[in-house]
């Protein structure tokens, strides 16, 4: 049995490497034709040399009195110590208002407000899982600039973030967001959430296949403080990557800036005792949010390389600019023919995913045609068998009746008269016959 | 719901073609099979469309890429972001298939 899995475990990763490589050339000749070959890379990305990324300078403090808060860059000391002056951060506004479950959200709040504050005990998985997304964060990002930017923004720039404040009504700052980065032309800004799941659960996918409930909040609270038209959730693992693309809700946002205010800004913050009903209508509203995301597609992902700076940054940027790329090599499809010939083997791999995907049959059902008396003769066998057919565990009753028709009228065909038909046992299993 | 010219027995009984129905219909699954063949011919014909637009700029002897108006262009950019959704898709769905088996095989090395 495991092996017979196993064999079509196998060919279900040939079906994927050869979809996969059916995106990247599809994608490819996309980025052709918007004029940007330049920017599409195979398997590695020299950020320092892609020109549609634009990294944060580390010391903008030595030059500057007073960074900017979007331009303070994040993991450094002062994004920290920036953290720790409110009580919620986009990453855990989810939990901190009760949207995950009433113990996730009072530890939060002990964590936060209750004195003696507790240490908080992070899991060996917890810790594992953290230290994956800050290692392939960047990875995740040369993967959007170097395959997915090209094709769906190719007029657009890549720019690190460091962290925005959101206030409530009264001017207090109660949030601080710090998205993984915006995307900006003159006219648009899309804000992006990275994730790099790491999962032990031998059944979870590399990838999200949908933006999960726990990090809508997240994902619209930095295009709500970005300002940004749209936000790109992005999925990534070694060897691809999913994109979604998000619209941003202000009515939801503002229902969580509301209720975050009222949790831990108020003048007595109340530890909470159940779910609060604006709680309950956001979950609902999150669902929507899901259902009207759009998926974007999967691309094979790259790996992030930095080559040595040849010159130094300009200082009057806060952002150091790429560098010239002396080494570019051409990786997009530009010959129509050879696209023809990727898509007609696209064509056949989803036809062998079609197939690899039926369920295999697991009964079989057969037609047996009987004499009214079936004890006439006890040497000759009373039934016959005159049609069959392989089914799975579902077979509908349309499908059950066009059969058992096709059959009855054979059996007339050949002046076969039926008076009656009748089946084994119960009615689920008819079909065993 | 169709009418039945033939008479059904259950358990030695004869009953209506009606009930039988209703009962066998509350024993049945989703029809999945139904959903995988109508999504397979969406994504397919995604893919097709995709095609016949590469043919006909082929046929317009503009092999390469840099030869294509500028219309076309965001003709072509409208098919194959289509065509890279519905590849997506599809191993959206290879990928999920692949890890429902490794965690059978998973849980059968345990077992």
């Amino acid at each position: 049995m495991c092996n017979k899995i196993r064999t079509a475990m196998y060919q279900l990763r040939i079906c994927m490497k050869g979809l996969l490589d059916t995106v990247d050339a599809i994608a490819g000749f996309c980025v052709v034709i918007n004029g940007k070959r330049h920017l599409y890379k195979k398997e590695f990305c020299d950020l320092t040399t892609q020109q549609n990324y634009r990294e944060l300078r580390d010391n903008l403090a030595n030059e500057m009195e007073e960074v900017p808060l979007e331009y303070t860059k994040q993991r450094s000391p002062a994004w920290f110590k920036l953290r720790e002056t409110v009580k919620v951060t986009g990453s855990v506004a989810h939990d901190s208002i009760g949207l995950n479950t009433l113990k996730a959200q009072k530890d939060y709040f002990d964590s936060k407000l209750s004195p003696p504050k507790r240490n908080e005990t992070v899991t060996e998985s917890a810790k594992q899982a953290m230290e994956h997304g800050a290692r392939n964060e960047i990875n995740a990002t040369a993967t959007l600039v170097g395959k997915v930017m090209p094709v769906y923004y190719p007029d657009f720039e890549f720019h690190e973030e460091g962290a925005y404040l959101i206030r409530n009504e009264n001017g207090k700052k109660i949030m601080i967001i710090s998205p993984d980065g915006t995307i900006r032309n003159d006219k648009r800004i899309v804000s992006i959430e990275i994730k790099c799941p790491f999962s032990s659960f031998v059944g979870s996918t590399p990838v999200f296949y949908e933006v999960k409930p726990r990090h809508v909040v997240q994902c619209l609270l930095e295009a709500h403080a970005t300002q940004a038209d749209e936000h790109l959730y992005i999925s990534w693992s070694k060897e691809s990557t999913t994109v979604f693309r998000m619209k941003p809700h202000c009515d939801l946002v503002n229902s969580v800036i509301q209720e975050v205010d009222e949790v831990y800004y108020s003048s007595v913050p109340v530890r909470p005792t159940r779910i609060s009903a604006r709680a309950k209508s956001l979950k609902m509203k999150i669902r929507e949010v899901i259902d009207d995301v759009e998926f974007l597609g999967e691309f094979p992902s790259i790996t992030a390389h930095s080559s040595a700076r040849k010159h130094q940054s300009d200082v009057q940027n806060v952002y150091i600019l790429p560098e010239k790329d002396e080494f570019f090599v051409n990786h997009a499809v530009s010959d129509t023919n050879e696209l023809m010939e990727t898509a007609h083997k696209a064509t056949k791999l989803m036809t062998e995913a079609y197939q690899s995907q039926k369920p295999a049959a697991s009964e079989v059902l057969v037609y047996l045609l009987s004499d009214m008396n079936r004890l006439w003769h006890p040497e000759i066998g009373h039934g016959l068998p005159i049609a069959y057919l392989y089914k799975g565990y579902s077979l509908s009753m349309g499908t059950s009746r066009r059969i058992l028709d096709l059959v009855l009228n054979a059996c007339k065909d050949c002046n076969i008269h039926v008076p009656c038909i009748t089946f084994d046992g119960q009615f689920f299993k008819i079909e065993r016959l | 719901m169709p009418e039945c010219s033939f008479v059904v027995m259950f358990d030695g009984k004869k009953i209506l073609p009606q009930s039988a129905d209703v009962y066998l219909m509350e024993q049945e699954d989703p029809p999945k099979l139904y959903d995988l063949k109508s999504k397979h011919e969406q994504n397919v014909s995604a893919i097709e469309q995709y095609k016949f637009f590469l043919q006909n700029v082929i046929d317009s002897d503009e092999k390469d890429v840099s030869e294509i108006v500028s219309e076309d262009r965001i003709q072509y950019t409208i098919h194959a972001s289509k065509a890279l959704q519905a590849t997506s898709s599809v191993i959206r769905e290879l990928r999920t298939s692949y890890a429902k088996k490794l965690l059978i095989c998973s849980l059968q090395k345990r077992s």
